[in-house]
Parts: structure tokens; sequence; C-alpha cells
């Protein structure tokens, strides 16, 4: 699929803008001088080899991490998008986060691209792919526990690599950085918390700072403190921890948009008919489809591994027991939860516990790690290559990136297939969706070969997913 | 926010387990007795919460043998004393569990854990503990080789500290690599060996009460040949946490070292019951140590008098009125003979015998070997015609007895790390 000039430089200069867009209609902005930007480098000789969409992907990221602003900006704006629908799928998943959190969180992940592409292989998976999944994972590490927290258990959560960070940020020099630092590294030897207050805790009595002086005096080199001077100390590092974090936008743009719009700034609405046809979730996920030419680039070896990969997964899948296959479809594939999946395992007379669906479906995705992994031993043996941990784990990764697209696929063909004839002018009604769902619901049952009916246990599941997948075509 | 429920779900690569209340209790009660500041304690309470948690998860879930490993030191508390970090094994390989209570964007490892030969192992997992919302996971783990190449030392706090990016979050990684991969394990220096003077003053040294643990105090080349040995690092334990009792460590008897106390002359001893009791001991087994081809160390033995007129004067004025005519039998020999079976196994004789100008051993003495919680597991009193009390146990290395003799209500104690 080549794609129109047109349309990648909307690619690397549009973005969403977020707090006026839905679900189903989404509002872009352009930036003029991204686009400018994106032009000039479409027009270069030395760039006329790069056609995909990936391929300027990884042009753009090769150079970001460089530290070329613009590149950042390019791979911001590219990427943007999937932060969006990160957030959106996060907060739908879990109820106590929150939506606008977790988009700021993951546009704060993605700007950081030293380290959220500092294990990409840019032969194994496409950019959009790999930052998605990363991502995805990174927010929820992020916001796995936002309670909050007293001033000492703050300080007792924090790494030193954070705290740096912080200190950094908050404007504190080397020297009085390495102090402070030892002031909190003496501060987490000595302190520590009573087991009945343990979930509100105190900070240290006059005594303990008293004993922390002591330690602090012991290691410095530089200075001595008294118990006020490092109670004073461990203050500084609250402080600089408890500073708000910064609105990322304002700093990428910030000549565009603190901007008076009446004296005209770098952004441009986009129309947002017929121009936005390429922009959405399927298309990025088929391109990732292993073994497809248009987004590696053409190492037949890298090809034919690729291949081998996929072959592996699809024949170790079909492998698994009826019960295991079906389980991973319905999660991986519609997206149902473990219990509406005891719901469906029911109506077919299979009577089964949500912890046991669950323990199910993490042993069927192991057996499945283990038979690829093994499956390249032996056929690295002849190469004399070996296994080895980082090369097991991208290999899983590849099953990560493999899963959902292969359950989903004949479900996607399937409305695919079916809304062609039902689009009009006005858009979708319900009555096209109420009918997609139940079309489907008796293609899947045939597929699967589940009871019919069986489905309709979960019919507000399905229509949920019909709904996204609407959404995403636009 | 994420509830417990949601996340397996949301990390479905990781392990997230629930921390119940009793549980958090009943590992609190079992460190209160044993450690010499809170630091140290509340260092014991994680460790021991992650292994009362995880390991039970792993045999029922994954169903692979999973337990604490033995080795480097049969108490677990010596280590919790001093360092954070427990050695577990799972499916027979070697792993250790680092728990902490920080976020996750780095993961640091105590020196100790990658740089000692005997406690490195090819895996290490991370633990994440949330105290406050009752629950733990394992967020990730890695490999010695990787700590070594990708971490960086902090020498401020002697850790080897991992970016979280170098981690990998896939537990089922580990799980598969446990039965495909081999061990991947970067190459170190040996430790530099400690002579006893040394190891005796560093001893010293690091017993002195403090608030954390003395890890930080010397050099970490020091620190790690001190501890690499597992009698020192129990004797430590005991320094620090029994603070009123001296040790002799037997270990260091083996390796040629014997306190002058020790030595006493075969002459101060009735030399005919002494060659009695020699033959009573079993000629030593050669053959642990002729199948690994080594040849075995020799038996050593220590030779002390015990004094009961020595301790003071007023016990010397209690003993002279009770025991007036028999005035100078209040001295007996106490004869140790050790006998290497393995490395960290050995067999101990403990003998009273009768001081040289005497055939027969005090009225009434009595000889017990009492073990670590204090009880008497031997115990025999001698009447007016024994000529010797003999014992024969066997010991680990790491475990501590003692040996209790009495006469006339005073009791004297020596105090022994194996």
């Amino acid at each position: 699929m080549t794609k129109e000039p047109r349309d990648i430089v909307a690619k690397f200069s549009n973005f969403l803008n977020v707090s006026e867009s839905t679900n189903y209609r989404k509002i872009w902005v352009c930036s003029r001088r991204l686009k400018k930007s994106m032009i000039m480098e479409l027009a270069k000789e030395e760039n006329k080899s790069i056609t995909e969409v990936d391929d300027w992907a990884q042009y753009w990221l090769s150079r970001a991490l460089q530290q070329d602003p613009v590149a950042k900006e390019h791979l911001y704006a590219y990427l943007q998008e999937s932060c969006y629908y990160i957030a959106v799928q996060l907060a739908e998943k879990f109820p106590l986060l929150d939506w606008a959190n977790c988009f700021q969180e993951a546009e704060a992940i993605l700007l950081e691209s030293d380290s959220l592409f500092s294990r990409y292989d840019s032969t194994r998976s496409s950019v959009i792919t790999y930052a998605r999944m990363k991502i995805d994972s990174k927010v929820k590490e992020a916001l796995i526990s936002t309670g909050i927290r007293s001033d000492a258990g703050l300080l007792r959560w924090l790494t030193e690599k954070r705290l740096r960070k912080y200190l950094k940020n908050y404007g504190v020099k080397e020297q009085e950085l390495a102090d402070l630092i030892l002031a909190w590294q003496c501060f987490q030897e000595i302190y520590v918390p009573s087991y009945t207050s343990r979930k509100s805790l105190l900070m240290p009595t006059k005594e303990c700072y008293e004993e922390i002086a002591k330690r602090y005096n012991q290691k410095s080199t530089t200075k001595t403190s008294s118990g006020e001077n490092i109670a004073e100390q461990i203050a500084e590092c609250v402080r600089a921890a408890r500073k708000p974090k910064e609105n990322i936008l304002r700093i990428l743009f910030s000549d565009s948009l603190d901007k008076d719009p009446s004296k005209g700034n770098d952004l441009d609405k986009v129309n947002n008919s017929n121009e936005e046809d390429d922009l959405d979730e399927d298309n990025n996920t088929r391109e990732d489809k292993l073994g497809e030419e248009n987004d590696f680039e053409n190492l037949e070896e890298v090809k034919s591994q690729q291949i081998k990969i996929r072959d592996c997964l699809i024949s170790t899948f079909e492998a698994l027991p009826t019960e295991a296959k079906l389980m991973l479809r319905l999660y991986h594939g519609l997206n149902l939860t473990h219990t509406d999946i005891v719901q469906v395992l029911k109506l077919n007379g299979i009577s089964i516990s949500q912890s046991t669906v669950s323990r199910r479906i993490k042993d069927s995705k192991r057996a499945l790690l283990r038979e690829l992994v093994i499956g390249q031993i032996n056929q690295g043996k002849s190469l004399s290559l070996d296994m080895n941990n980082e090369i097991a784990d991208e290999l899983a990764k590849q099953l990560h990136i493999w899963l959902d697209p292969f359950c989903q696929d004949p479900i996607n063909d399937l409305l695919t297939l079916r809304i062609q004839p039902k689009i009009s002018s006005n858009g979708i009604s319900r009555e096209v969706l109420s009918f997609l769902k139940t079309d489907l619901k008796h293609y899947l049952e045939m597929k699967w070969q589940i009871k019919a009916n069986s489905l309709d246990a979960v019919d507000l599941a399905v229509g949920k997913y019909v709904e996204n997948w609407l959404s995403r075509k636009d | 926010m994420l509830t417990i429920n949601e996340l397996p779900i949301a990390f479905p690569h990781q392990i997230c387990l629930e921390l119940s209340r009793k549980s958090q209790d009943e590992a609190w009660a079992s460190v209160q007795q044993n450690y010499s500041n809170d630091a140290a304690r509340w260092n014991a309470y994680l460790n021991q919460l992650c292994i009362d948690t995880l390991l039970p998860y792993i045999q029922a879930e994954l169903e692979l043998e999973a337990s604490v490993y033995n080795l480097p030191s049969a108490n677990l508390a010596s280590t919790w004393e001093v360092v954070n970090g427990t050695a577990i094994s799972i499916d027979s390989t070697r792993i250790v569990i680092i728990p902490s209570e920080t976020d996750t964007d780095e993961f640091c490892v105590p020196q100790e854990w990658v740089d000692i030969p005997t406690w490195l192992a090819p895996y290490y997992l991370a633990v994440q503990v949330n105290l406050d919302d009752g629950w733990l996971r394992v967020w990730g783990y890695t490999t010695h080789l990787q700590l070594k190449t990708k971490g960086s030392l902090n020498r401020l706090t002697l850790s080897c500290d991992l970016d979280r990016d170098d981690m990998i979050d896939n537990l089922d990684v580990l799980w598969v690599a446990l039965e495909t991969c081999d061990e991947e394990k970067a190459q170190i220096a040996l430790l530099p060996p400690l002579s006893a003077s040394e190891s005796e003053k560093l001893l010293d040294q690091l017993s002195q009460p403090s608030p954390y643990s003395p890890r930080l105090d010397i050099s970490s080349e020091q620190w790690q040949a001190f501890i690499a040995d597992p009698s020192r690092l129990q004797h430590l334990y005991l320094r620090r946490t029994v603070r009123d009792k001296v040790f002799v460590n037997l270990s260091q008897w083996i390796q040629g070292t014997v306190e002058s106390i020790w030595q006493v002359s075969k002459s101060m001893m009735n030399v005919d019951i002494f060659a009695d009791v020699l033959t009573k001991i079993e000629a030593p087994s050669s053959f642990a140590f002729a199948v690994r081809g080594r040849s075995q160390p020799k038996s050593i033995e220590g030779i002390s008098l015990i004094d009961f007129t020595n301790d003071s004067m007023q016990k010397r004025e209690k003993l002279i009125q009770t025991r007036s005519i028999e005035l100078k039998n209040l001295q007996v020999a106490l004869l140790i003979k050790l006998l290497p079976q393995t490395e960290t196994e050995m067999n101990i004789y403990v003998a009273a015998i009768p001081t040289s100008s005497y055939s027969h051993l005090p009225n009434g003495l009595t000889l017990s070997v009492l073990n670590e919680d204090g009880n008497p597991a031997m115990e025999s009193q001698a009447n007016k015609t024994t000529q010797k009390l003999l014992y024969n146990f066997g010991g680990e290395v790491g475990e501590h007895f003692s040996i209790k003799l009495t006469l006339d209500g005073i009791s004297i104690i020596r105090e022994f790390i194996v």
C-alpha cells in the first residue's frame, strides 16, 4: 500500500485536538511549521527511496535519537493519536484511571523517546506497533498507584534516579544536589515505618533526625549537618518531588498555542472529511501482520524469519486444546472479560470458574511462547545460534504483537465485508449497528464452532466491539 | 490507580499477589526477636513477607518446586540483619529476590548478591511491595550477565542499579528460559582472603551497635570477603544481636586458627584418660573427601581448662566452703575434637577430662550441650568415680551451640559457632 505524499505529510504534521475530539468525531489540527518541514524532506533527492509511512517513522526516529528537535516533533505528531487511543482504552478498562491522567502520562512517555525506543529493533516490528505496546505498559506502570502519599511515604517510594530528576527540574545545582541525595540516603538507611501506622507515615522524630545527621556527618566530605539541617534538606527533597509536572504540550508548541488566535498561530484546522480515511486503527494493525512485504526493509532473511515465526505461532495455536483456543479467541479477539467467557462456556456445557479461565489463558500463552522458543532453538542449531533470555524476550514480544490481530482478523474481515453496502451519507444508524452485531454473533458461533445463541450472553460486549471498530473506521 | 483485582489484567505477564492482613501480621510477628535495630527488622519483615507469599504461589500455580536456598547461610536472619535480598530455589535453579517499596523505574541489587561468588545467581527477581494497598508484584527479572554489563555500580549505596528499560518484564520468558536457556553469568574476580587478625578486627568493628546496617562502613572488598564466609556472617549476626557473649568459631579452627586459651598442653590433663577418650573417637571418614578427589583436612582439637575457682571471688568462697577436702579438684579439662566430613559439616566430640593429678572428674559435675534455643540436647552428670564424660554430634557451618559445665550450682558456659 503506497501512500500518497499528501497523506504522509499529514501523518507527521497533524495532531488530534484532544480536548475537542470524541471517539466518533475527531478534530485535527495541522502545524504549518511541521508541514513545511515534512514537505521539504519529501522533496530531498536522498529521501526519494523512502515511500512507506513506517519508513518515514524510522527515519524520524533515528534523527530523534540523535536529539534532533524537529524530528522529535514529527514523531510526536505521528504517535500522538496512539497516545489518545491508549488513554481512552485504559480509562475504559480500568474505571479508577482518569482519562486525562493517562493521556498526560502517555505524552510524557512519548517525549522521552530515548527511553521508549531503547530496545526497539526495526527489523522486528513497525515503529507504531512497538510504541503502542511500550507506551501502554509504561502508562500503566506510572499510574499503578497514584494514591495520596504522606511526605515520608513519598520519600520512601522514591528511587535515587527519580529523586535526582526531580531535584534537577527543581533547579538544584550539582554540589547541593549531591548533599541532598546523601541526606536522603541516610534517611532511607535509618528511618523505619511504624508497623501499626504504616499507612499514614509520620516524618522522623527529632531523635531520628539526630541519628540521620550523625550518619550524614560520618559520610559527608563537604559539610556537617545538625538534626535541624537534615530536616530542612529532607523537606527540600519533598518539595522537589511534589512540584507539579509541566504541561508537555506547552513546551513543545509554546510558540503556537499561547498566541492569541486573532494574531494567527502555527495551527490550522484540518478539513475533516474524506482526507482522513487512512488514519484508522485497523490499517495500522494490518500493516504489522508478520510476513507482509510492505513495512519492513526488503531483507530476504528477515522476511523469511518472520514468516517462520508466524507459521510456528499459527500451528501451535491450532494445536492447542479446543477449549483453550476458544478462550483465547474470546479474550484476545472479542475482548471479553473472564467473567463473560465463563458465561459463554456455560452455555456450551462447560462449567468452569473465572480463575480457571484466567489460568488456562495464561498457560496457553506460555505454551505458545515455549513452542516458539524451542522452534527457534531447533532452527538455530544448524546455524549454531544460541538462545538466550534477550532473544526469548524478543520472541515474547513478537507473540504479543501477533496474538490480538490473529484473533481479531476473522471478526474484522466480516465487519469490513458487511459494512460496505450499509454506509449512507448519514453515517451509521442504530439499526445498522444492531444488524452488524447480530450478524457477527451468528458468524462467529459458526466459525468458532460454539452453540448457536451462546454469544447472546455477551451481547453488550459484542456490541461494544462493533462500536469501537466503527469509530475507528470513521 | 489500579485495584488488586485489576493488576493481573493490567500486567498479565507479571505476578501480582495480594498481601492479606493476616500474612502481614504473621510475618511481622516472626521478626520481632531477632534483629539488632529497626531497619534490620523492617528489612527482614519485607523479605519474610515475600517468601511467605511468592513461594506457595509458584508451587501451586506454576507447579514448580520453590523453596528457600540453603546457602550461603542456613540462617536467613543473619543475612537480613545486614543486607536486603533472599536466595530461593525454583526448579533447582538459584534465584535471588530483591523486595523493595520504591518505584520501579530502576532495579537496585545490593552488590553482595552480584560480586560474592557463592552469593550470586543466574536470575534476579524484582519485587515491588505495596503495603498501603496490600499487594506485591514481581515486575521484572534480569540475569547476572545483564546486571554486570548494563547495570551501574552505585558506590554510595553499594548496589548494582539497572534501568527498567533493560529488564525483562515478562515473567513467562523466565519460566521458558529456565527450561531452554543456559545460565547467563558474568565472570567475576575472586575475593581476596582475609587473615585471622584482620577478620577479628573487622568483627569487632562491625559488631558495634548501630541503627543501620554496617555494610557501608568498611571497604566493599573487605565487607564482601568478610561475609562470604558463612560462619563469620553468623558470628557477626550473633555478636550484633546477642551482645554480651563471646563465641568460639570452630570453622576458624579448621582453617588453622585456634585461640590460645584452647591450646592448653596435653600434659595438663590426665593422659591415660585422654588416651582412652581418643580411642572412643571414630577414625575420621575420608570417603566424602575422596569422592571429590581432595585430601581430607586433618582433625583438629582444642583443649581448654575450665576453672571453677576463677570465676569470681564469691563463687570461690562458696566452693571452698562446700569442697574443703577436694580444694584442688575444681578444674576440668574440656576437649573439643573436630572431624570435618564435608565442606560444610563436621563431626564434633566434646569431652570433660580430669586434670593431670586426678583420676576422676569432680563429683556432681554436669556437662551439657545446649542447642541454639538454649535447651539441653545432651546432658549427664559425673559421680564419684566417673572418669570422663563424652558426647558426639554433627554440626553444620553456621550453626551455634553452647557447652555448659555445672558444679555445685556454678555454671560456666562456652559458646560456639560451627
